[in-house]
């Protein structure tokens, strides 16, 4: 050792002496490369606070009066972007290091998360969407009552959600669950991403591509099913069961069904098995006891039976990707799916026979009839005024380029012998459900949310890391980030200006159900109203439908409605009502004078609550006769 | 004693202490911070303590899910019997899970069945 060493009994020579000290000199500029790596390394850990916690302070400080037709990102303010620029060459850089530092990753993709889908709970002060306040609602009735209300709401007919929330809010004495709703995206995209990285991991033998496919998941999820809804827990539960299969039950197709289907002289199917065969070299497959595979089989089947208390359409991706398993070898329980589809025949047949009978239809009425499926499922939503038409295509290309790139990376591990067939099989099944049923516009929705952790592990493998290949690498990802990014806040919160919830509007609802009498009837100008979210029993509540919209409010409709009812009623306007007609029915901007004109020249209403964002008008009891509605005046410019 | 045995006689610990805060009447908001997360950990942690898997990723991914499938089954059984009681349920919940836990981690000196057969 140089320095340290004991101390020469001779006096060293000058060439030593010459030699010594520009060894210490060396020793010393490494020491401080070291150093300073050591700092540089180090620094890396102030991205994730740093950047989240500007991106907080700037989205909390955020005028919601600013969102606008392309919803929320009109309203982020400019160090939220810089703040997530930040963050994502914090992410590369960590990503591109020569040692993966898991923790410092992990960091980062936590404040991804919260910053990217807990925008809209940091800038709006009440929780967001009228569905979620509705769900808040069917908690509050079975918390209270401790029953359920089938004939009220299909949704109650699979209360397993529900009733689990009311369980956990009721028992620690909360009244409603208004308090978890407004971070509940956060919070499930969180418990996803784990799930994310486990089945990306178990498919490829880089430790990057991992880490890339979960970075990717973040900003591509943007379908927004993440709200504090039954199919954001059955969405959890589902991965979670695909971690399990795919870590101790996964299979490697039998050496004699490979020559079977070598004799068939298939190349195709040949490449499949050969392919099928190499997924499982990075160890996916855990062996275990017989036991253990029985304590894991038992906890598959709870999960299952969770979800399918829960929600309608979530076991039936269950099914149809543990089929799609089953079928291309990837998973050793052949049984499976026939049991799982025997419980959810079951669950249909018996627990929710309130909502088949006499719907037979609206569930088989679809049945073959893919292309009107796709039609109200692409076309009929490229509707609306001009931005929302915008909105709606940057979904469709967002959807596009996230498939596009999963496609590519399949490509790239095709080619080097390393393809994951359960990853292709996993995000293809899920648009089976287009061959069955439209689910209200919503079947291709769901279907990309169920196959996007699957994309995402393919996209992850989109990129080949070498050390030779940094800059390239680097550029890539950057690139990739920027551009899904961009496209998250537009297709996520672009529906924000009528899917965000007004001070005023919950002011207005909570007076409302204040003063309205018991049994009354309340008629909201359309669906898009946070309503029912406490005493879902106490009124009777109605909307005027979508197509009484346009070109002017049907207030025959309301008129009629309010009259049926012995014990009179309230007809309730709100902001986000007027923005949802105008942004997706493409109504004129003077639709909602017109409503206030032609409410007060019909005296059949009085005005009893108005603030800046809501309006609520009493049925006259004098009103309850017949009454001529003044003629619509002609509508401004559209 | 192990780090391990130390967390799970914690959270056993915990979920024992809680039962009386759950029946207790004090502030909603206090008790949902406390119970809340631990409603919805501790009884995955204690089933997939009975898995005789080394791996430790995979326990924590499956603690949350199968808690809530737990809460799901607890709820719909309520439901179904006609004795719906969210307070009695979640304290079930706890009980359960905090004894479990107990006994695990009193019993772990002694090699758990299978365990020499376990996953990485």
């Amino acid at each position: 050792m140089i320095g340290d060493g004991p101390t020469p009994l001779t006096r060293p020579r000058p060439a030593f002496r010459r030699l010594d000290a520009a060894l210490r000199h060396d020793l010393g500029v490494v020491e401080a490369v070291t150093r300073e790596r050591r700092l540089w390394r180090n620094s890396l850990w102030v991205v994730p606070p740093l950047s989240a916690l500007v991106a907080c302070l700037s989205l909390s400080s955020a005028d919601m009066r600013e969102i606008g037709d392309l919803g929320l990102i009109t309203a982020i303010p400019a160090p939220v972007f810089g703040s997530l620029g930040l963050l994502c060459v914090g992410f590369v850089l960590s990503l591109l290091e020569d040692r993966l530092r898991a923790p410092l990753l992990a960091a980062h993709l936590v404040a991804f998360v919260v910053i990217l889908h807990g925008a809209a709970a940091l800038v709006e002060p009440e929780p967001r969407f009228a569905t979620a306040w509705l769900h808040a609602g069917f908690i509050e009735y079975i918390g209270r009552t401790g029953d359920t209300l089938p004939t009220l709401d299909a949704r109650f007919n699979w209360p397993g959600f529900f009733s689990a929330a009311a369980l956990l809010t009721r028992g620690v004495g909360l009244h409603d669950p208004m308090a978890l709703i407004k971070w509940a995206a956060v919070g499930f995209n969180l418990f996803a991403l784990v799930s994310v990285y486990l089945i990306a991991a178990m498919t490829t033998r880089d430790s990057r591509a991992p880490w890339l496919a979960t970075w990717l998941f973040v900003p591509a999820n943007w379908v927004g099913q993440d709200y504090f809804s039954p199919q954001a827990m059955g969405f959890v539960l589902f991965l979670t069961m695909v971690v399990v299969l795919l870590r101790y039950f996964s299979g490697v197709p039998p050496e004699v069904r490979l020559g079977a289907a070598g004799a068939a002289g298939s190349r195709l199917t040949r490449r499949l098995w050969e392919v099928a065969r190499a997924e499982g070299d990075p160890g996916a497959r855990r062996a275990v006891d017989a036991s253990t595979a029985r304590c894991l089989f038992a906890i598959l089947l709870l999960l299952y039976c969770a979800i399918v208390w829960s929600h309608q359409l979530t076991p039936y991706f269950a099914v149809a990707g543990i089929a799609g398993l089953v079928l291309v070898g990837a998973c050793r329980l052949r049984s499976l799916p026939t049991l799982l589809a025997v419980i959810l025949i079951a669950f249909i047949s018996y627990l929710a026979v309130t909502y088949w009978a006499g719907h037979l239809h609206e569930i088989f009425g679809g049945l073959g009839r893919v292309g009107s499926t796709v039609s109200s499922n692409v076309s009929n939503r490229v509707s609306g005024n001009p931005t929302h038409e915008w909105v709606a295509r940057i979904r469709i290309l967002m959807t596009l380029a996230v498939l596009g790139l999963a496609f590519v990376g399949a490509a790239r591990r095709w080619r080097a012998w390393s393809t994951s067939i359960s990853l292709l099989v996993l995000a293809a099944a899920p648009f089976s459900v287009v061959f069955l049923q439209a689910y209200g516009g919503e079947a291709l929705l769901r279907s990309y949310l169920f196959s996007l952790p699957f994309a995402a592990a393919l996209m992850g493998a989109a990129v080949v890391f070498s050390p030779a290949a940094r800059l390239r690498n680097a550029t890539f990802v950057l690139l990739a980030t920027t551009v899904l990014v961009a496209g998250f806040f537009v297709a996520r919160f672009g529906n924000e200006a009528f899917e965000m919830v007004r001070p005023g509007e919950a002011a207005a609802i909570e007076r409302l159900h204040r003063i309205a009498p018991l049994g009354s009837t309340l008629v909201s100008a359309n669906e898009n109203v946070p309503w029912r979210y406490s005493g879902i029993e106490r009124f009777t509540y109605e909307s005027v439908p979508d197509t009484s919209q346009s070109p002017q409010l049907d207030l025959d409709f309301v008129l009629g409605e309010l009259k049926k009812n012995p014990l009179g009623g309230y007809f309730l306007i709100t902001t986000g009502q007027v923005e949802y007609a105008r942004i997706t029915l493409g109504v004129g901007r003077d639709w909602e004078r017109q409503i206030y004109r032609r409410v007060a020249a019909s005296r059949a209403f009085e005005l009893v609550f108005s603030d800046r964002d809501a309006r609520v008008y009493r049925l006259r009891p004098g009103g309850r006769g017949p009454v001529t509605l003044p003629t619509a005046q002609p509508l401004g410019a559209q | 004693m192990n780090a391990r045995r130390r967390a799970e006689s914690l959270l056993a610990a915990l979920c024992l202490a809680c039962i009386p805060l759950v029946l207790l009447p004090l502030p909603a908001a206090a008790r949902a911070a406390i119970v809340l997360p631990l409603a919805l950990l501790a009884p995955g942690v204690a089933v997939t303590r009975t898995l005789a898997v080394r791996d430790p990723v995979l326990k924590v991914v499956l603690a949350f899910p199968i808690s809530a499938a737990l809460c799901v089954l607890t709820a719909q059984a309520s439901l179904y019997l006609d004795q719906w009681s969210p307070r009695a349920g979640l304290v079930v919940l706890l009980a359960a899970s905090g004894v479990f836990l107990l006994r695990e981690a009193q019993s772990s000196d002694r090699p758990a069945r299978g365990r020499k057969h376990a996953a990485r």
